[in-house]
């Protein structure tokens, strides 16, 4: 009997030193880390700060962090983002903490501040004047951080407080920075050496070299030719080419005395194609061959645009068409009709999706920077042609730059702790 | 006139370019705010544009019925077709169901059942002319030529469910270490590689040009957009 | 082979191949074939990414694409909306093309209706509230402005809805103060904009893309999915279809692929019938100058 009450005495202790081992685990377990830590978010307008904390043993995904904000260090301390406890690393935040192997040992997130608003009056649709809240300026906001099981939940003692600061400059952009100064004295330097020497080689673009070519047949079967700026706006980059590209084919319009038909999508387009075809025309010697009206607005809408070139392609029947610029679905409705007039077809776009449809339907066909090229291939000038050889230049140092960072991360494997390769590989981060 | 014709537009894109390039890297006030407020311009100043475009096409419309040019009956279609557009579109539905923009309202119905329709039936054109430029143009004429034609027939076959079943039956079904020889293996290959490196080339190619182009517009050394050469 | 029959193969009217090209369509359509579909990685890529988001969430959806290219499109931003509320997720809209509004409305619309009819027959506890389930914000001017403004101050910048509702007054932008909010922003587009949503939202804010959109742009957009910076591609009326395979019904763009089978297989044949007759023609012109 003695023997059975020891026994029994053992075994209830043992449940009992068992049970409250379970329950020291379970409270180990949602113990809320207290190693957090705040900064300004770096290389930016003093929007949000970044908390840190040391990831704990326990982390998995049935357990939550949650981050809480107050006004004030004695609360009241409000929920602002919860998520497991498995995720939002700073190694998720490579633009700020970098690639080093350390970063997926501790948690990161970016955290708004609390703001002090004001009031602002707008006007709405109906007329009405409605009052609004609108940010003013980010005030100190306290931070702790808790941790839940979804049935507990366990708040740190630690509370940290900061209030996000302007930044003078954007870091994390300074690699966009150095290729742009880098790109800046190409483009002075290949500018003076073409002033110094205007016979700088430049490879020979079948479709511009066409382009007389096309006028000259224009002018013998005394039928007028079309030249289209494409989709966009003057203030697209690509209009821009091609309304210089429409300059020379204006002179040696009015030198041949033929007729340029220009149809434009765009009104400010039109005003900028008509002053330059105007001054082409002035400075071949023919100002009273200029006609205002034949450059013109067809309509605003993509497919009204296109019917309408259409319509004047089969009713003119233009011996030369070019479509110079970016286009989109029109392109090869606007190129296959073309050809059913058996016209002669040079086009060019920067448009990926359509240089397909050009290839297969025009004669000619200026793929992507052959269209920003032919502005300076055509007229020589050496500002032009320096600018094109520092694009050349541009395109050099991004081929070394690829071979020598596939070098780097091929070897990279072997040296994932050396801090120089972690560095690089952050200077070229876009973010 | 020359020096507001010619100089002052070359100093404000000067300085604008200056100005939004320092915005751009630093965030502090005021440059963040001059981003801000740029960024407001230009979105109400694209709205205007569309109030140009449509006095543009009134007035060269108008030209054309005035002078009574061939088609100029189209151009009174335009301006009934605008006028009822526009009014239906701007009187709110408060005065009446038909008004407004809400669905069931004229204004959805001419979108739904004249400008998509219209819209869509030019665009379906592209079905026509994409067949007839196919027989036209996909010539084995030079080796650039065959390679593009192979290519074309295994994306055309390889994106359609006869043709991946058709594959299927004459690749995985013979043998499983054939899967790679599937057409919508072998079009996936395309899309993936060959397709999205040369993508990726036009791309680099196309972003120097639009750096070298922006420099020489702020510099002042590309002058087309004010309408004239040097 | 008689070569004047190859002469006039290899100039066959235009009409001729018209009149094929219509026969192709129209024909599936009228006896329907009901072809299986097979679903590829990039369209689940898409798909995947919202399934995986917990029910409340609020994403956006950037309808971008012109009339023109609406029966191509609607299929897809049909069943992308059918899947965000059948999850129970959220839908904010937003346009940046001055024609997209009526195609927004237009898809929202009939995915309201179909929503009343459903809580109507006792299928779904209710039907869909405008400002607490979804919301459209109409057309923002300002394409790559626009994209800052939001990526900085989401309703500061939209600042009403396409009903004139004041933007800060909506109950579903209520905890969405920037882009970054969203946890997801499908695009669904015609045209490159999609290239300005990762310049200015993903590659700036961080916020996950993917992308719906034509099947010309398709081919494009691979350079991005490569890269990460969009999460999958659902192109033209083939990732319209299997999209709708993934949510198990047999919709616009699945009927569609019947269609688009046969008018394929019958460009392949075009394009073998003319090299057949350019081939010969070579040779025979060959065998004439040897001669």
């Amino acid at each position: 009997m003695k023997a059975y009450k020891k026994t029994g005495i053992v075994l209830s202790l043992s449940l009992a030193i068992f049970i409250l081992f379970c329950s020291f685990v379970g409270a180990r377990e949602l113990a809320a880390p207290e190693s957090l830590e705040i900064r300004d978010t770096p290389s930016d307008r003093g929007d949000t700060l970044l908390i840190s904390w040391h990831k704990i043993p326990q982390e998995s995904e049935e357990l939550e962090y949650i981050i809480y904000r107050s006004a004030s260090p004695e609360g009241p301390f409000e929920e602002i983002e919860r998520f497991p406890t498995n995720e939002k690393y700073a190694s998720d935040l490579p633009q700020f903490f970098g690639f080093k192997k350390e970063n997926e040992e501790f948690h990161a997130f970016e955290v708004d501040p609390i703001w002090e608003t004001k009031q602002v009056k707008s006007r709405t649709v109906d007329g009405e004047w409605k009052t609004s809240s609108k940010k003013n300026r980010a005030l100190l906001s306290f931070y702790k951080i808790g941790i839940t099981n979804g049935e507990t939940t366990v708040q740190g003692e630690k509370i940290v407080s900061g209030t996000p600061v302007q930044n003078w400059f954007r870091k994390n952009r300074i690699n966009g920075l150095c290729f742009l100064v880098i790109m800046f004295f190409f483009v002075l330097y290949y500018i003076s050496k073409a002033q110094r020497n205007p016979n700088i080689f430049l490879r020979m673009i079948p479709g511009i070299n066409a382009v007389d070519e096309a006028v000259g047949r224009a002018t013998e079967m005394g039928k007028p030719i079309l030249y289209s700026t494409g989709y966009y706006d003057i203030s697209e980059l690509s209009t821009i080419c091609s309304v210089n590209i429409l300059a020379h084919v204006a002179k040696k319009v009015a030198q041949y005395d033929s007729r340029l038909i220009v149809p434009c999508k765009w009104p400010i387009a039109m005003t900028v194609c008509q002053e330059v075809v105007r001054e082409a025309y002035i400075n071949a010697g023919r100002p009273d061959a200029f006609n205002i009206d034949d450059i013109f607005s067809v309509a605003g809408e993509q497919f009204s645009y296109t019917i309408g070139v259409d319509s004047i392609m089969v009713r003119e029947k233009p011996a030369a068409n070019f479509f110079l610029g970016t286009f989109a679905a029109e392109a090869l409705i606007l190129a296959e009709t073309g050809a059913t007039t058996g016209a002669i077809q040079i086009a060019g776009t920067d448009s990926n999706y359509q240089i397909p449809f050009f290839v297969v339907a025009c004669d000619y066909c200026l793929i992507g920077e052959e269209l920003y090229a032919a502005s300076a291939y055509l007229g020589r000038n050496p500002k032009l042609v320096g600018t094109l050889k520092a694009q050349d230049a541009g395109k050099l140092l991004l081929f070394t730059l690829l071979i020598v960072g596939t070098i780097m991360v091929t070897f990279g494997a072997f040296y994932k702790d050396a801090d120089f390769l972690q560095y690089i590989r952050q200077f070229f981060l876009v973010r | 006139m020359d020096f507001f014709k010619r100089k002052l537009p070359l100093v404000i894109v000067f300085l604008t370019g200056v100005v939004m390039m320092i915005s751009f890297y630093v965030p502090h006030t005021p440059f963040n705010q001059i981003w801000d407020g740029a960024s407001n311009w230009y979105q109400i100043i694209r709205s205007f544009t569309l109030v140009i475009a449509v006095v543009s096409l009134i007035r060269s419309h108008y030209r054309k019925i005035k002078t009574g040019k061939q088609g100029w009956g189209y151009s009174g279609i335009m301006f009934f077709v605008l006028i009822v557009t526009a009014v239906c579109g701007i009187i709110p539905d408060s005065v009446h169901p038909v008004f407004g923009n809400k669905s069931g309202s004229l204004y959805m119905w001419i979108f739904d059942y004249v400008n998509t329709a219209a819209a869509a039936t030019v665009f379906s054109l592209l079905a026509f002319y994409i067949a007839s430029a196919a027989y036209r143009a996909f010539r084995v004429r030079t080796i650039d030529a065959t390679i593009m034609l192979v290519a074309a027939l295994i994306v055309m076959i390889g994106r359609v469910p006869w043709g991946e079943q058709f594959s299927e039956l004459i690749t995985s079904r013979i043998s499983p270490h054939l899967k790679f020889l599937r057409l919508d293996v072998l079009t996936s290959f395309f899309l993936n590689y060959p397709t999205a490196a040369s993508k990726r080339a036009i791309y680099l190619g196309i972003a120097l040009a639009s750096v070298s182009t922006s420099l020489r517009i702020i510099l002042g050394i590309e002058r087309t957009y004010m309408g004239g050469d040097d | 082979m008689n070569i004047k029959f190859i002469d006039k193969l290899l100039k066959i009217d235009r009409r001729i191949i018209f009149v094929l090209v219509v026969i192709a369509i129209v024909i599936p359509i009228l006896f329907p074939l009901n072809l299986p579909v097979q679903v590829t990685d990039e369209v689940r890529g898409v798909f995947n990414e919202v399934e995986k988001l917990p029910p409340g969430s609020t994403i956006l959806v950037a309808f971008d694409y012109e009339p023109s290219t609406t029966p191509e499109m609607e299929p897809m931003g049909i069943a992308l909306m059918r899947q965000c509320f059948d999850k129970g997720l959220k839908v904010v809209g937003i346009s940046w093309l001055q024609q997209a509004p009526g195609n927004a409305i237009k898809v929202l619309s009939k995915i309201q209706g179909e929503y009343d009819t459903k809580a109507a027959e006792g299928k779904r506890e209710k039907s869909l509230v405008y400002g607490e389930d979804y919301a459209y914000m109409g057309f923002q001017p300002g394409w790559q402005a626009m994209i800052l403004g939001i990526g900085r101050d989401f309703k500061g910048t939209c600042k009403v809805d396409y009903k004139g509702n004041d933007a800060f007054s909506l109950p579903i932008l209520k905890d969405i103060e920037k882009l970054a909010d969203f946890p997801y922003l499908i695009c669904l587009h015609d045209d490159s904009m999609i290239n300005h949503w990762i310049i200015y939202g993903h590659e700036i804010t961080g916020i996950r893309i993917g992308s719906m959109c034509t099947a010309v742009m398709a081919p494009g957009i691979y350079a991005n999915l490569n890269a990460g910076q969009i999460t999958g591609i659902v192109g033209g009326l083939k990732g319209g279809s299997e999209y709708e395979k993934l949510l198990k019904y047999r919709g616009a763009a699945t009927s569609g692929m019947d269609s688009q089978t046969v008018i394929h297989v019958l460009i392949v044949i075009f394009i073998l019938v003319g090299n057949f007759a350019y081939l010969i023609k070579e040779h025979h012109l060959k065998k004439e100058r040897m001669r």
